[in-house]
């Protein structure tokens, strides 16, 4: 049976917020390997341009976070068609970062990142991991800044240009987020002002919120002003 | 130990007072049950 390749719903041009370039200077990255996330395809709902992924039966989420300048981080998608099975996405990230210690960043491979563009998290590489293609430094271009390129291999591509990523499931009890995994699921919750939060990041290994950033300290504040609830180690 | 924050209140689960409890009871329902209940159902069945 061929796969299904018909129209099931409008496509919607979004009139209520102005178009811009960029993305925040951080992308938050974890291993390919190992991740256990499943697809949940979201048509006409709350996004209706973006496939959402249904969160975490991992017990170990370990997200690691790459800060830039500016515009420093790129994302994107390309698609490739296919005579002889359903057409795909290559998906791409690129930094040039200013990095001190080039051990992990020459190591790093097989990733999946998620990066925030307005008020939406989008993740790319999620089925297949993205891949380095490139990593230079020049010393006398580019104020020797690393430049890094990561994508979807050659006949590994993705089903869709990208995916949102969404903390729609907040019940990390018992499981073993690190802190930077803590601050990110915050940093979405409080992104979107909502009294129905009610996130667990307590029991197991969870980072205690003596462990966490300023950041994410503060995002729990945001989220309980909201009207929200949190629940986490001490 | 484990913290729970909602509106203002601040309770850290195993410091609760009885007191607490009640309000905890009343306000987040399905938070009490989840951090208290089990552990009465588990001394009343080690009990039988």
């Amino acid at each position: 049976m061929a796969c299904n390749t018909f129209i099931t719903a409008d496509i919607i041009n979004d009139c209520t917020k102005r178009p811009t370039r960029g993305i925040y200077p951080t992308a938050w990255v974890m291993p390919y390997e190992g991740r256990e996330y499943a697809l949940k395809t979201v048509i006409g709902e709350d996004n209706p341009v973006y496939n959402e992924i249904e969160q975490l039966t991992a017990p170990a989420l370990n997200f690691y976070k790459i800060g830039a300048e500016k515009f420093a981080l790129n994302v994107g998608s390309e698609l490739v068609t296919s005579e002889v099975k359903r057409n795909g996405f290559t998906h791409k990230f690129t930094g040039i970062l200013s990095q001190v210690g080039n051990k992990l960043l020459d190591t790093m491979d097989g990733i999946i990142v998620i990066v925030k563009k307005g008020d939406k998290y989008l993740c790319y590489g999620l089925q297949n991991g993205l891949w380095k293609t490139a990593q230079s430094r020049m010393a006398n271009d580019n104020s020797g800044l690393v430049t890094v390129e990561f994508a979807s291999r050659a006949d590994m591509e993705e089903d869709y240009s990208e995916y949102y990523f969404n903390a729609v499931y907040n019940n990390y009890s018992g499981k073993s987020l690190t802190a930077q995994s803590i601050e990110l699921i915050l940093s979405i919750a409080a992104s979107i002002n909502s009294p129905n939060w009610e996130i667990d990041i307590s029991g197991g290994t969870n980072a205690a919120i003596g462990t966490w950033s300023a950041q994410a300290v503060a995002d729990k504040a945001t989220i309980i002003a909201n009207g929200g609830s949190v629940i986490n180690n001490i | 130990m484990i913290q729970i924050n909602y509106k203002d209140r601040s309770f850290i689960i195993e410091q609760m007072t009885e007191e607490d409890k009640e309000i905890l009871k009343a306000e987040k329902p399905e938070l009490y049950e989840k951090h208290f209940k089990d552990s009465k159902e588990l001394k009343n069945k080690k009990k039988k």
